[in-house]
């Protein structure tokens, strides 16, 4: 298992968000929200004018970088993600994440995380998304 | 039509989530979790229980606490919806095989800058009462028309 310290980067994941991947996780979710698969809907609707992507796909993309990093998802004890910017279909999300406190007398780090788009979206905005875990 | 300030703090009929392997394999795969305990195809292994995502979450509180809150007539919602935060505070690991008591309530309601913020918060607990995980959404509604 991973051990951690103060300033540790997790691997950053690149992932290319196309509707197949949004009708994948609208199926696995039951979300079936028109604004991620009904180009029609999302022209009157979306903040873009277009298809955009669940906002809980980009977290979900998260939880799987910060757990395959941590090698056991029993140890996050809370996450939280603010969904700032709207991620379109067709963009490409790079994911990450940093240790920024270890508290050893308490058994928990906390690590930022953040998804953003090629074009600097801040899908998942890192200054107010975190996870508590375990060390 | 603006959301009814009254509900806040109602408490939405609770419902039994069962989590399951194959939903959990599914989630992992749409969520491109590399992990290979969560594509194994052999058997489980019974003294070692799987624990599921943290994001996972998302489905145990996600599609039937939002369908009770969307058919609400006395909360008027619509579907001019975003979702812009969510939280996921475990106070135990979930595993696959676990039965959750999920409870979701509307926790607040407020006015900003000519849109509603609205939080759902879903308290998922083992079916002898403990605690296991609290979910807490923030979905920003739209005037229509705006």
């Amino acid at each position: 298992m991973t051990q951690l310290t103060q300033g540790q980067r997790l691997p950053e994941r690149s992932v290319t968000i196309d509707q197949a991947t949004l009708i994948r996780y609208a199926g696995v979710s039951e979300d079936f929200n028109p604004l991620h698969w009904d180009a029609e809907f999302a022209a009157a609707v979306s903040p873009t004018g277009g298809v955009i992507a669940h906002g809980m796909l980009s977290m979900g993309l998260l939880s799987g970088v910060l757990t395959d990093w941590l090698g056991d998802a029993g140890r996050v004890r809370s996450m939280a993600c603010q969904f700032k910017a709207p991620c379109p279909v067709g963009a490409t999300l790079v994911l990450g994440g940093e240790v920024v406190d270890v508290d050893t007398d308490a058994g928990r780090a906390t690590v930022r995380m953040w998804a953003r788009t090629t074009d600097g979206a801040k899908v998942v905005d890192q200054r107010t998304s975190r996870a508590v875990v375990d060390l | 039509m603006p959301l009814n300030p009254q509900r806040v703090g109602f408490r939405y009929a609770p419902y039994c989530y069962e989590v399951g392997r194959e939903a959990v394999r599914a989630y992992a795969r749409a969520t491109q979790v590399t992990d290979e305990r969560y594509h194994d195809d052999r058997p489980a292994a019974s003294d070692d229980p799987l624990p599921v995502p943290p994001a996972f979450i998302a489905c145990v509180a996600g599609a039937r606490a939002w369908t009770r809150m969307m058919d609400d007539a006395e909360l008027g919602a619509s579907d001019r919806l975003m979702h812009v935060g969510q939280e996921f505070d475990f106070q135990r690991s979930v595993h696959v095989g676990d039965v959750l008591i999920c409870t979701p309530t509307i926790t607040d309601i407020k006015a900003l800058r000519g849109v509603e913020l609205l939080t759902l918060e879903v308290e998922c607990a083992t079916p002898d009462g403990a605690p296991a995980v609290t979910s807490r959404s923030r979905l920003v509604f739209f005037e229509d028309g705006a």
